[in-house]
């Protein structure tokens, strides 16, 4: 694999707190760093914080305690700069789908962000023809099929050209076509310098492919660091640790 | 499976398809009020002109009477009551009530305007992006005082968006109370009930999820205008709208 990686972090947490009343969930004094054009999973149960945790890296969230840093300036203090930078694809694509059609789907983000009509027309056409939407230009998103809706969701952050790109739960409701269609795009968006943090319950299909796993379990972090180093811990957080590695086996890819 | 509503936007090559969307809504708005005027005359050349802009839209004529079923219901009742309550000529008269020739023909008419308005719409609808729409909406909102154009423009964006959304929800909570014996329950309350409670959590939780979205993606009042086209074809349609409802209200 040939990923961009430089060492400043691109995202940056410091002792970042948020409680949720009355259950009490949220997030508990997490401490990460993040480094440009890092491909990371992050990983735990249901309730663990993982969205949450998403939340806080394009200001949907702001901390109650500590801060989250993004390209070294503070979320809170520039919500909108954090929203262009970092770009959510969110776990149910058909209720983020604004447009009526393809296109106007992929337009809707760089409109926001008061581009010229000339620039919006070329983000949307690139990023259709990047992920392979632009024979589907017209059509209605809710004609589409689970992959095209996914990949669809994934182009309308990736038109308003973030650096980072924040997927929660992007398999999920996705037969195994679908799942080889986004992991690819995911994948190729990677190896063209994103950063991809990518939160997921079943580690399988796409650890193969990351650099760094972060397990999160109530509010914390309960692990962090190389795959291969996190990998055999999982099943202790109630995560299951993917066939291959059970075998004591490299964990490959589903693209192949 | 999911599938598009009648009232939904389909791409077309045609000239309907193409044209501005103010033109369309101003068309809808001008021949609506028209319709109010209209004799039978006018109401014979709108209808001409509403057939031959639905074929257009490409959608099968008993596929859109079929989704409009319960309001045709709707307007054979109105025709009925319209017909009895109408004093006038007797043309039919049972256990005391008189069906008055009158009323028959204005029960007729009053429902064939409705007719002519839903199809209108519909062929608006289909024919017009809801971003058109909106932008269409704003630019004839935007001169009066006091109305936030830009935010009764993007509520109607996605009503459009999110009918075949809601739509199939509401099918596939059918479905799986169907698979549940519901209609075993001759209670139409129950049933009501039953129905109606999931598709409103699912509504409203869909709604939470897409305004979150949005705020992901940077929505807010200042965003890039639409780039309007207006082509002479546009100013043609115009000229034949407004000479359709000149004859319609004076014929």
């Amino acid at each position: 694999m040939t990923w961009i990686e430089d060492s400043r972090p691109i995202i940056a947490a410091e002792r970042l707190s948020h409680r949720f009343a009355p259950a009490g969930r949220g997030l508990h004094d997490i401490t990460l760093t993040i480094p440009r054009g890092q491909f990371v999973v992050l990983a735990g149960p249901n309730g663990s914080g993982k969205s949450t945790l998403l939340r806080h890296f394009n200001g949907l969230l702001l901390p109650q305690v500590g801060t989250v840093r993004v390209d070294g300036i503070s979320v809170a203090k520039d919500v909108a700069r954090a929203r262009r930078t970092v770009g959510m694809v969110f776990q149910d694509a058909e209720s983020q789908i604004v447009g009526e059609t393809v296109r106007d789907d992929v337009a809707f983000g760089p409109e926001n962000l008061c581009w010229s009509r000339g620039m919006v027309d070329a983000a949307v056409q690139a990023t259709m023809d990047r992920l392979g939407l632009s024979h589907l230009a017209d059509q209605s998103p809710h004609l589409l099929s689970g992959g095209e809706r996914r990949r669809l969701a994934i182009a309308g952050v990736l038109a308003m050209r973030p650096d980072v790109l924040v997927l929660d739960e992007p398999f999920a409701n996705l037969d195994y076509p679908g799942i080889r269609e986004v992991l690819q795009q995911v994948v190729a968006l990677h190896q063209e310098g994103h950063t991809i943090i990518l939160a997921a319950h079943d580690l399988e299909k796409v650890v193969g492919h990351a650099q760094r796993l972060i397990i999160m379990d109530k509010g914390r972090i309960a692990a962090d660091g190389p795959v291969a180093n996190v990998l055999p811990l999982v099943e202790r957080f109630d995560i299951r640790m993917p066939c291959q590695a059970r075998l004591g086996l490299p964990v490959t890819s589903w693209l192949n | 499976m999911a599938q598009l509503s009648v009232f939904g936007y389909r791409w077309r090559s045609t000239a309907l398809h193409a044209m501005d969307a103010r033109i369309k809504l101003a068309a809808l708005m001008a021949l609506s009020t028209a319709s109010l005027a209209a004799g039978i005359t006018g109401m014979l050349l709108a209808s001409v002109l509403v057939a031959a802009a639905f074929h257009q839209t490409g959608t099968p004529l008993v596929r859109a009477l079929g989704e409009l079923r319960y309001f045709l219901i709707l307007l054979i009742a109105i025709w009925m009551l319209r017909s009895a309550s109408t004093p006038g000529d007797p043309l039919l008269t049972w256990q005391g009530m008189v069906i008055s020739r009158q009323g028959v023909f204005e029960g007729a008419m009053l429902c064939w305007r409705w007719l002519l308005i839903v199809f209108l719409g519909m062929t608006v609808c289909a024919t017009t992006r809801s971003s058109g729409i909106r932008a269409a909406v704003e630019w004839f909102l935007r001169p009066l005082p006091g109305v936030q154009a830009h935010r009764v423009g993007t509520m109607i964006g996605l009503l459009l968006r999110f009918i075949p959304v809601i739509l199939t929800q509401a099918r596939e909570t059918a479905d799986a109370q169907r698979a549940r014996a519901v209609e075993n329950r001759k209670n139409p309350i129950y049933r009501m009930r039953s129905m109606g409670l999931p598709m409103l959590r699912r509504t409203f939780l869909m709604a939470d999820r897409l305004a979150i979205a949005m705020e992901a993606r940077c929505f807010g009042d200042q965003r890039t205008p639409h780039a309007w086209h207006f082509q002479p074809m546009d100013r043609i349609a115009l000229v034949i709208v407004i000479v359709l409802c000149v004859i319609m209200i004076f014929a």
